[in-house]
């Protein structure tokens, strides 16, 4: 079934039109709740679809608009009697991508991304979900990093090393001079 | 409005597992924010 296109078990498509959904306050407060559970729960939702229910669903916080409107409806599923947070935690999300230290976290012009950098290896990642976009890069063994920050268009990234600056292409993960 | 009530208040969940099944969720959070943008709203397909 998994292995199935895309196509065949799109059920549901959300498609834009033009209306504002702003004036419905109660339903963009929804919404809201609805990134903050599809950002907690990405991982184990994309690794099973069963998991929106055992993994997502009974750890959802109380409070939460989603957990307040589909727990009732899903009864026979993991109940959490202790320890259950009321609210979202105020930790949007943690990125774990790096397995050394961090050296540089730099936010694009647009902060729709950031780059965090640690010695020879960049990542690029949403910044409202934390969720890889591209890398690891391999940057080159120049020395330590004492410096980075973004070009004025999000296209590329200055590294600052020792004694050499390193034009970085984001898109192709590739230095360019 | 009233059917992207339906969807989100009654299908959101079943919605996630479709798009888990078609390896297709990392699509749902951007799906979800244009649903917040200004003169936007959402129609819904069935296939």
């Amino acid at each position: 079934m998994e292995g199935m296109s895309p196509g065949h078990f799109s059920v549901i498509h959300l498609m834009l039109a033009g209306q504002s959904l702003n004036p419905d306050h109660e339903l963009t407060l929804f919404i809201h709740d609805a990134l903050r559970f599809d950002s907690a729960f990405i991982v184990p939702i994309s690794q099973r679809a069963s998991h929106v229910y055992l993994s997502a669903l009974p750890f959802a916080p109380e409070q939460s608009h989603v957990a307040r409107k589909f727990c009732p409806r899903v009864p026979n599923t993991l109940a959490i009697t202790q320890g259950k947070p009321s609210q979202w935690p105020m930790v949007v999300f943690t990125a774990e991508h790096h397995k050394t230290l961090v050296d540089y976290m730099v936010l694009s012009p647009d902060e729709s991304t950031f780059n965090s950098i640690s010695p020879q290896t960049v990542y690029v990642c949403d910044s409202e979900t934390g969720h890889r976009i591209s890398g690891p890069f391999e940057l080159p063994d120049y020395g330590e990093i004492y410096d980075a920050c973004f070009s004025p268009d999000g296209k590329y990234i200055l590294l600052g090393f020792d004694s050499y600056a390193v034009v970085w292409d984001i898109e192709m993960g590739e230095e360019q001079f | 409005m009233k059917a992207v009530k339906f969807v989100l208040y009654e299908k959101l969940l079943l919605w996630l597992e479709v798009m888990s099944l078609t390896g297709n969720v990392y699509e749902a959070y951007s799906v979800l924010k244009k649903a917040l943008s200004w003169k936007v709203c959402l129609r819904v397909i069935s296939l």
